[in-house]
């Protein structure tokens, strides 16, 4: 996995809006600047908090959008859903105010595998992470791992029409950009997965199938997603959200199960049962997640967790 | 609640700052003085290295590490966490790496750091907090062991510090293995805290930290589910503080021995309740996930209220609360 070794200190430092645009009902894309920030992978995001004061207390885990380098300033954009108190505060932030930021923070996706053609699939926010990487695979370092430059396949799932987000900004990148909606106003109708089922089939027609499938959305799709690619037999990875706290480890709050075959066995190491979506990915192989832990069957399943009514 | 301001030392504001650098030093029992009285609370402070990038964990009184159980404990499923008004629910049902690669991977890292280590102790029997104690004390590098009696979210094992007679059979197993100091910390889940800070006493503790997270419920209502995983979890933050003041005053008039306080700190003047309240020392602990330097803020923040107010030594402060209750007796 290159690019692990690169994975820079995260600096906690205020940060100043610069401004937002709503790019959907409900969805924005905030601008901020700072003065210096670290190098950034795609996949990796930043802790941001709403408030100076005690409420809401914690931070909000963000994927990073775009870096944009200037004369002394780093831009750094995020997109966000209004889905709660904290992004609800977030969503009146007047330029010119405040907020700490905490990153760059998490592991970032790995490059494909040599040769190996990427195809992208965003659900909702989730294509905020993607766009880093379309970037870095078109334009970054990683261009070159790129089998051929008009090789790079975005596939972007929504309700409805308005609620696209960013597709010109991925056609921008040269990338061909396919899009699902819910009720067919764009694109195809139906969900980004059976669009994705399609392209595979398409792309592996042609001679050209997809070496890696980078994925990241609502848990439902991701899961979907790793089950077709697990049926082709193609790499799959995802970029998960978790409730957590902190965003560098320590509060343990962003723990998802990870596959384990015999879950009788004794815990050699917590890490052998739960990964924490902040250190140990985002960004995860799929096939190594028990992909159940928010269904209520969980310890019917024999998750290995202790489970408490 | 503040301190009555005082007259200025000779050389007061003005002075150079290494003639007039007060003296923030506290004993905190069995010996054992800290260098301030800003220690980091278990659980939220991962094993210590995990801050070195943020601060010089030197400068801090003393690192409490994330609870150690004899075996590696892969902890609760999801959801672990939610937040709540000025707080937030958890329910991590400790997860640990084990006393053994405590020792062998995670105390050598943090050793490097010139900093007072007390390792935190969790036992799900009263053999498991004996084995890990006795383990933890053949160990290099540990200043003192910090009895979690009081984990909310392991419902197996019942928590030990609700029960006056498995809080002493606890002690009782622990103390006689152990000739580090030991410190003992209480849940809030209790009536009435002062009988349970006494049998620390008398059973041999060396300090008393109080609270452990409060057992807390929250209820998304429309899937009608509990946020997080075991249904009950403990809550912590700024949400907690004024709780926390009262039952650490509540311990400080039952015992002698040094109480350390525990809960919701988030500023120095947060800390200095605590201190007027009767804690000799406090543990900084949720405020750790949102500003990684919180506990060098609130230091720094001590050291410039003593200088203000003309402070020479910080424990003066300690236990000088005005207007409270003459005893816990009277409160309402």
């Amino acid at each position: 996995m290159t690019g692990i070794s690169r994975i820079a200190t995260p600096l906690h430092q205020p940060a100043r809006v610069e401004g937002q645009r709503r790019l959907a009902p409900g969805t924005s894309l905030l601008r901020l600047s700072v003065p210096d920030f670290p190098e950034t992978l795609p996949g990796q995001f930043i802790m941001l908090r709403v408030t100076e004061g005690g409420d809401p207390l914690l931070g909000r885990a963000m994927a990073i959008y775009r870096v944009e380098r200037r004369r002394g300033r780093v831009v750094i954009e995020i997109v966000y859903r209004v889905i709660g108190r904290g992004t609800a505060l977030l969503s009146g932030v007047d330029p010119g105010r405040t907020l700490w930021l905490l990153g760059p923070l998490g592991r970032p996706f790995p490059d494909p595998p040599e040769g190996a053609t990427p195809l992208l699939v965003g659900g909702g926010t989730g294509i905020a992470s993607l766009h880093l990487l379309a970037r870095h695979l078109r334009a970054g370092p990683r261009a070159r791992s790129l089998p051929r430059r008009e090789a790079l396949t975005v596939l972007l799932g929504a309700r409805t029409r308005r609620e696209v987000l960013c597709r010109a900004d991925f056609a921008a990148l040269g990338a061909r950009v396919l899009v699902a909606t819910d009720d067919g106003t764009q694109g195809r109708r139906g969900l980004v997965t059976a669009l994705l089922e399609d392209t595979l089939a398409g792309e592996a027609r042609r001679g050209r199938p997809a070496g890696i499938v980078y994925a990241c959305g609502p848990t439902a799709m991701m899961e979907a997603v790793w089950r077709i690619c697990e049926a082709a037999r193609i790499p799959c990875r995802v970029s998960l959200e978790g409730p957590m706290a902190c965003g560098f480890g320590v509060c343990l709050g962003c723990a998802v199960p990870c596959r384990v075959d015999d879950p009788g066995a004794p815990v050699r190491s917590p890490r052998d049962r739960f990964k924490l979506v902040c250190t140990d990915g985002p960004v995860f192989d799929a096939s190594a997640l028990a992909w159940w832990w928010d269904r209520a069957e969980a310890a019917a399943a024999g998750l290995p967790a202790e489970r408490r009514p | 609640m503040t301190a009555k301001p005082r007259t200025p030392k000779r050389g007061g504001d003005g002075g150079r700052k290494a003639a007039t650098a007060p003296d923030l030093s506290v004993a905190i029992g069995g010996g054992l003085t800290l260098r301030n009285p800003v220690m980091t609370a278990s659980g939220t402070f991962g094993y210590g290295d995990e801050f070195a990038a943020h601060l010089d964990l030197a400068r801090l009184g003393a690192v409490v590490v994330k609870s150690i159980s004899l075996d590696p404990r892969a902890g609760n499923r999801p959801e672990r966490l939610c937040e709540t008004p000025a707080g937030m629910i958890n329910s991590i049902g400790i997860m640990s790496v084990g006393v053994e690669a405590f020792i062998r991977e995670k105390l050598p890292a943090l050793g490097r750091h010139d900093v007072p280590v007390v390792a935190s102790v969790f036992g799900t029997s009263i053999e498991e907090f004996r084995s890990v104690t006795r383990r933890l004390s053949d160990a290099e590098g540990i200043a003192a062991i910090e009895l979690n009696v009081g984990c909310p979210n392991i419902r197996k094992a019942r928590i030990f510090g609700t029960d006056l007679g498995l809080t002493r059979e606890v002690m009782e197993a622990t103390r006689p293995v152990t000739r580090l100091p030991l410190i003992l910390k209480l849940t809030p889940a209790v009536t009435d805290v002062r009988p349970f800070a006494r049998l620390g006493e008398d059973t041999g503790a060396d300090a008393i930290a109080l609270i452990n997270s409060i057992p807390a419920m929250a209820i998304d209502v429309r899937s009608r589910r509990c946020r997080v995983s075991t249904g009950i979890g403990g809550l912590s933050g700024p949400a907690i503080r004024p709780v926390a003041v009262r039952m650490v005053w509540e311990a400080a008039t039952a015992v002698r021995i040094p109480v350390i306080g525990i809960g919701g700190i988030a500023t120095a003047e947060d800390a200095l309740e605590f201190l007027l309240a009767g804690a000799s020392a406090v543990q900084v602990g949720t405020i750790n996930f949102v500003r990684p330097r919180a506990t060098i803020e609130i230091l720094e923040g001590l050291e410039a209220f003593c200088r203000a107010e003309g402070i020479s030594r910080i424990r003066e402060l300690v236990g000088t609360v005005q207007g409270a209750p003459v005893s816990p007796e009277e409160a309402p």
